[in-house]
């Protein structure tokens, strides 16, 4: 406690203040475009932060990432444009919500979900950092596997509407995550011999077709066929008060934490990420909601789910790498990187030989998600004022954001290409009540479930029952059964009852 | 009865996944996939098994569109502006290889201010504006490289 006290004081003074202030605004920038990412902007930056000392360049490097993540909530909430991709399953609630005229409430819920998440996973990195990155190393391929299928299921409570077409989506979701490179082999696989496959298909344009390409879609028929569409739609769009109610906050908290609880976990995983917390979250929340029916129509808990896991991820992801020098994700194996190459090795050990280090990045750490909470109910006011813009004028900057963004992951025109694909391919699913979102849980979970079954299977010898007699794996597919039979009950009496 | 069948997008649709399935099935039988180098399994057996599952599930949901009585019939005509916008989007990267960024954005975000029926001067401040603003906040300010054309 007096060392993270020494931390919190070594941490204030107007420099690491300042750059903290400059790291989070620069953050929250780059997470609200589309196409650019928490890693894309930490992989940028580590080059200039050697030029400082290690606890500025690390701070730097840590508050970007916390901003970044929360950043990108505020394009999926205005516009359906996830920043990046762990703001996707924000799109399924937070963009009914402005719809609905409620664009100002459902940011500050997404801001105060993220503080949340932050401070949860904040709590663990500083209490609890050996004690779970122990249980998180328990975790080997058959472990991962369960939890990936259990990610799946959520798609029978995701879909629980029409159950048929939610898995059409989530396998097809899968399937294209099969082209490319075959990862355990090394053979490719549905290529048709050429180059632009071979690398596989990327899933963030593919987050940019499904989600905002369609919805400019969408909006651009609304305009054809209906001239009076936008001042209609400037009638009914209302600024609502942006901070959110204690009604809403005490109906909320709950599942906030809970939604906390699993992204710090899932964070702590080594090779998981902030887009996995996120829907695992989100389907958490609608399995234990008593009101599953508001969910994806602008449900308050369907926005601070998904925000606060993704956000419970920036702790935890830090907690395996500075114990056992794992990066939990992407952003945290080039942080990993950088914290080397400034001659720190991570482990045990550094919170012995540089421990005023390591408690100044979490006094920062700390500091920085107050930063990011107050700049993003700031902000959120001049976001709902752009979001209040003519659609006629708005619509065609979507639609360029939309190129830029898919074309800037990878440098690659041939993503333009997929995210128009899949934005016309999303519109005439979305028509025909084929939801987006289990396409995208299959794109995200389906490679973690593919490497972990076949690793599994080298690892036993072809024996499947080594799922079965590892008790974390076999109590993550019990869930995964249950939950099944129960969706499929569900289903049962319900077509009988109507 | 079997035009209108036919011109149902539901059916439609769940046409192309049956079609989308049996094509990764046909690719997995590819010598190279099916022999497994590390594993039993083979490169092919995951895609294999969703593969088959979409078939049935695909399968089950013509069956049903055709059973369904008629006034359930869902998704409306496209209007034909919305076709050249799709167009335009199917183009919009051949425009971005051939013209680089300045001249996609130039010549997309016209016509789509001329589609959604915004006056030629309008539309072409919007475009230029947009163009160039997105221009310089990406590549001049946070240094992305955007494709500049193979004419230029």
């Amino acid at each position: 406690m007096s060392q993270l006290l020494a931390g919190f004081s070594n941490f204030f003074t107007f420099q690491l203040l300042f750059l903290s202030v400059v790291s989070v605004l620069g953050g929250y920038i780059v997470g609200f475009l589309p196409g650019l990412t928490a890693t894309m902007a930490v992989a940028i930056l580590v080059p200039l932060s050697f030029s400082l000392p290690a606890e500025q360049g690390l701070l730097i490097l840590a508050a970007v990432f916390i901003s970044a993540v929360q950043g990108g909530s505020v394009s999926a909430i205005l516009w359906n444009t996830p920043g990046t991709s762990a703001s996707a399953a924000l799109c399924f609630d937070g963009y009914p919500m402005t719809k609905q005229g409620k664009a100002g409430k459902a940011i500050g819920l997404a801001q105060i979900s993220s503080f949340m998440g932050l401070m949860v996973g904040w709590l663990f990195l500083v209490t609890l950092s050996p004690a779970i990155a122990k249980v998180a190393l328990q975790f080997g391929a058959p472990e991962y596997f369960s939890i990936a299928v259990f990610g799946i299921s959520i798609v029978a409570v995701l879909c629980s509407d029409s159950p048929m077409k939610g898995w059409i989506s989530a396998f097809l979701g899968i399937l294209i995550t099969t082209i490319g490179i075959d990862p355990i082999d090394g053979v490719p696989r549905f290529t048709f011999d050429t180059v632009l496959l071979s690398g596989g298909i990327s899933y963030v344009p593919v987050l940019i077709g499904l989600f905002a390409v369609s919805e400019v879609f969408r909006n651009v028929k609304a305009m054809i066929t209906d001239p009076d569409f936008d001042k209609k739609q400037r009638e009914t769009q209302r600024i609502t008060d942006i901070i959110p109610t204690m009604k809403e906050i005490k109906i909320t908290f709950l599942n906030m934490l809970r939604s906390s609880l699993i992204g710090t976990f899932i964070g702590a995983l080594p090779g998981t990420g902030a887009d996995i917390a996120a829907f695992v979250a989100y389907g958490e929340a609608k399995r234990w909601s008593k009101d599953k029916e508001s969910f994806g129509k602008g449900s308050i808990i369907g926005v601070t789910a998904p925000q606060a896991g993704a956000n419970g991820v920036c702790g935890g992801a830090f907690i395996p790498m500075l114990t056992l020098g794992i990066p939990g994700d992407a952003v945290t194996a080039i942080i990993l990187g950088a914290l080397i190459i400034w001659g720190l090795q991570p482990g045990p050990s550094l919170f012995l030989e540089s421990s005023m280090l390591v408690n100044t990045l979490f006094a920062g750490f700390f500091v920085a998600s107050i930063i990011t909470l107050v700049v993003g109910l700031g902000l959120a006011n001049v976001f709902v004022k752009i979001e209040r813009l003519p659609k006629k004028y708005l619509v065609p900057c979507i639609f360029l954001l939309c190129c830029v963004g898919s074309y800037s992951i990878q440098n690659s025109i041939f993503d333009v290409f997929v995210a128009m694909f899949f934005g016309i391919a999303g519109y005439y699913m979305t028509n025909l009540g084929y939801h987006g979102s289990p396409f995208v849980l299959g794109m995200i979970l389906g490679p973690m479930v593919e490497q972990n079954l076949r690793r599994s299977l080298i690892m036993s010898n072809g024996d499947p029952m080594i799922f079965l007699t590892r008790p974390i794996s076999a109590f993550f597919l019990g869930v995964v059964v249950v939950s099944l039979a129960m969706a499929f009950k569900k289903n049962i009496t319900g077509c009988k009852n109507s | 009865m079997r035009k209108e069948i036919l011109r149902d997008q539901e059916i439609i649709i769940a046409f192309c996944f049956l079609v989308v399935a049996i094509l990764f099935l046909s690719g997995g039988r590819n010598p190279l996939l099916q022999r497994g180098i590390t594993d039993a399994c083979g490169a092919c057996f995951f895609p294999n098994l969703f593969a088959f599952s979409l078939i049935p599930l695909s399968i089950a949901t013509i069956y049903f569109r055709i059973k369904a009585a008629p006034e359930e019939k869902a998704g409306g005509a496209t209007p034909r502006k919305l076709v050249y916008f799709f167009l335009l989007a199917a183009l919009a990267s051949l425009i971005l290889y051939l013209g680089g960024f300045i001249v996609m954005g130039l010549v997309v975000t016209f016509l789509l201010c001329r589609i959604i029926s915004l006056s030629v001067k309008e539309s072409v401040t919007l475009s230029v504006t947009l163009s160039i603003g997105i221009y310089l906040l990406f590549n001049v300010l946070l240094r992305v490289q955007l494709p500049k054309g193979i004419f230029f």
